[in-house]
């Protein structure tokens, strides 16, 4: 089993924090929305608190578990995914089932110089399965190589 | 299955050679007919003009209703009148237009067909890419003569041609040069499991499968249908009338006991609203079932099966053997008493609602062995020997989960003091009963060829799914499962959603061995038994590529410039 690229977690880190910041500013909102009301049944600063304290464990704890979690092998007729903090998952998806092959990059994945490959097949529970945290030159050579396999399978 | 982003020369080329702009303005050619020359250019059939008014009418009297209304309401008749001449006046040229301007034909490489009258539409489906050709005949098609051609090219929406309405023979000349240029087309494409068909010699139908009447009203009885039910009661809530009140409608003095006593104690009035809605579920289960089902026949021409049926409109699909992806098996508890089960075929892309999936049925009530008969007719498979069952923590598990739910739904029950405790009693009880049947009913085999998942205590359902067919495997385990050394095995089938085969709760080393043995069978199977590839087998002549590309590549969607 291979790992992902470190440079994954800061990628997460960046999207869950700007997620989390969006949060926290609604809750800031609502706060300041009632700050001079008399009736409040929640007392002030207990959201903003709730989320913050979200955001430290998420950021803190699941971003690396997530990442620990993270594993993929291209073996000699599969590829082979594993992920999950909470639920374990490990897909196989056999080489000769691959319908379609992309590699993606979000806007921070490319500032950092990541990418992600979608695997897409015909089945429906699992129709793509996508492997983030590649390096791009990582990326496109597992892409390069799959789909030379599934070609080879042709012949 | 080359490089999913390089565009298919010979692909895009042929559909281009296929359209030239100035064929459109060519006039009628010549009458010959056969594989290789271009057929007449042909119009629908002119009675098809009716069924084009007649499909208009709800939507124009929808349309025109308002206005209607407020000048019957005034008395102005001739006003009224004219309305509808005027709504007349306008919409006859716009139906006749569209006929004229409608058009198709059969040439040797595909099926062509043109129309639109502002905006033209010319379309190509090769014959190689046409999977099937149903043929509708609704109640007024029958009452005309004519049928509905429904050119289907597997690949979902916007890629095939439906021809409303033609001549039954004329639906029929179309769909046997439809058949046979597919398979001249297609040299190759016999079914990957039939050694039994000659690629070329075609093959006289044979009939599979005879729904007899007997049948037919038990298959109804075993189908409750609760979706009518809704209907019948939002009807209710729209008319105001309480169901109650119909009693009296109905039955007039006769049941007022009855009604008194529903109406002074509620438990009975539950029963009896229980008993009621039940019965009418069942007969609502009986008559679609007997709309739908009626004369149902299903034949297989070697390579394709052809299903048909229904009372009042006349239906055919066409299931091509290479797209069917598993075997539904399913049955409520009094069938399997009786030894029936009710076969549907799981494919692929063939669904004229849409792309992906369908689950076509086969047999609507079959008696076991027969299912086993048709099952193997369309692809052998080894014989199950021995069934495995899941860990018996699995009934451990499921327990623990009725029971809460059991005791949730009671807790809603406002009960008190002893009750309260007989009500948990009562719910740990239920969730045991089943949770025991439940798990009993859940178990898998692997065989040479084939996986098999059965679930279901009252309600079961058999997948089989042929290991070429599998499109992946995961092994999935939830915190609780991990704890007690559990697993859950999925494996992914192509077509329709949640329509995965799912091993619930082995042991964590039996879940392992289980996508070894899984995997190990799909990669020991040539790629032309994947079920894509086997129904467009032209496609990989000529490098087959991705799901995403084929449905751009197929059709020529443009506007015609003539």
């Amino acid at each position: 089993m291979q790992t992902l690229d470190p440079r994954i977690r800061t990628v997460w880190r960046l999207g869950a924090g700007l997620r989390f910041g969006l949060l926290l500013l609604l809750a800031l909102a609502f706060d300041a929305g009632r700050l001079f009301s008399d009736t409040r049944t929640l007392p002030l600063g207990l959201l903003p608190l709730v989320v913050a304290v979200a955001a430290a464990v998420h950021l803190a704890v699941y971003v690396p578990r997530r990442y620990d979690a993270w594993g993929y092998a291209l073996d000699a007729d599969a590829l082979v995914l594993r992920r999950g903090v909470l639920t374990h998952v490990e897909t196989v998806v056999p080489v000769g089932r691959v319908q379609h092959l992309d590699v993606r990059q979000g806007l921070i994945e490319r500032e950092h110089g990541l990418a992600r490959l979608v695997v897409h097949t015909a089945g429906t529970q699992a129709a793509s399965v996508t492997l983030p945290g590649l390096a791009l030159a990582d990326a496109e050579a597992l892409r390069d190589t799959l789909r030379a396999r599934a070609g080879a399978d042709d012949l | 299955m080359t490089a999913p982003d390089e565009p298919t020369a010979s692909g895009t080329g042929r559909l281009h050679e296929a359209v030239p702009g100035e064929r459109l303005n060519e006039g009628r050619e010549a009458e010959a007919h056969e594989a290789g020359d271009v057929g007449p250019w042909q119009r629908l059939h002119p009675l098809s003009l009716v069924h084009e008014a007649a499909s208009a009418v709800p939507s124009l009297a929808l349309l025109l209703l308002p206005a209607w209304l407020g000048i019957v309401g005034s008395g102005r008749v001739v006003s009224a009148l004219a309305l509808g001449a005027a709504s007349l006046l306008v919409g006859t040229p716009l139906l006749v237009a569209r006929h004229l301007r409608t058009r198709y034909r059969l040439t040797g490489t595909g099926i062509e067909v043109e129309s639109g009258v502002f905006a033209r539409q010319h379309r190509v489906l090769p014959y190689e890419r046409v999977q099937g050709v149903e043929i509708e005949r609704p109640a007024l098609a029958r009452l005309l003569g004519t049928a509905r051609v429904h050119v289907m090219t597997g690949s979902g929406q916007g890629v095939e041609a439906t021809l409303a309405y033609v001549s039954v023979a004329e639906a029929e000349r179309m769909r046997r040069v439809l058949r046979d240029a597919h398979a001249s087309a297609v040299p190759s494409a016999g079914p990957a499991v039939a050694g039994d068909a000659a690629p070329a010699a075609p093959v006289a139908d044979v009939v599979r499968f005879r729904l007899t009447t007997r049948r037919l009203v038990q298959a109804g009885l075993y189908r409750v249908s609760l979706a009518w039910l809704a209907v019948a009661y939002s009807a209710l809530q729209v008319t105001g009338l309480e169901p109650i009140d119909l009693v009296d409608v109905l039955a007039g003095d006769r049941l007022a006991a009855w009604r008194a006593s529903a109406e002074t104690h509620p438990v009975v009035g539950g029963a009896l609203v229980a008993t009621a809605a039940l019965g009418l579920a069942w007969l609502a289960g009986v008559v679609t079932t007997v709309l739908r089902f009626a004369g149902f026949v299903v034949t297989d021409d070697g390579r394709r099966l052809h299903t048909s049926g229904g009372l009042v409109s006349r239906w055919t699909r066409t299931l091509p053997h290479g797209r069917v992806q598993a075997f539904v098996q399913r049955s409520v508890w009094p069938m399997r008493r009786a030894g029936v089960v009710r076969l549907d075929a799981q494919m692929l892309g063939t669904s004229a609602e849409g792309v992906g999936a369908s689950l076509d049925t086969l047999a609507p009530l079959v008696p076991v062995a027969e299912a086993d008969a048709l099952v193997a007719a369309i692809r052998p498979l080894a014989p199950i020997a021995v069934w495995e069952a899941p860990s018996p923590l699995h009934r451990r598990r499921l327990a623990i989960r009725y029971t809460v739910a059991a005791v949730v739904l009671l807790g809603l029950w406002p009960l008190v003091g002893v009750w309260a405790l007989a009500g948990v009693a009562a719910g740990v009880a239920l969730g045991r009963v089943a949770a025991v049947a439940q798990a009993r009913a859940h178990r898998y085999a692997l065989t040479a060829d084939a996986l098999h998942v059965e679930h279901g205590a009252f309600w079961r359902t058999r997948r089989s799914v042929p290991r070429d067919r599998v499109q992946g495997v995961s092994r999935q385990a939830t915190w609780m499962q991990r704890r007690r050394g559990l697993a859950t095995v999925v494996v992914d089938t192509a077509g329709g959603p949640g329509l995965g085969l799912r091993v619930r709760d082995l042991d964590a080393a039996a879940a392992s061995a289980l996508v070894a043995d899984v995997r190990r069978g799909i990669s020991g199977v040539r790629r032309v038994a994947e079920p894509v590839a086997v129904a467009d087998e032209a496609e990989v002549e000529h490098g087959g590529h991705g799901l995403a590309e084929r449905r751009t590549g197929e059709v020529d969607d443009r506007p015609a410039d003539g």
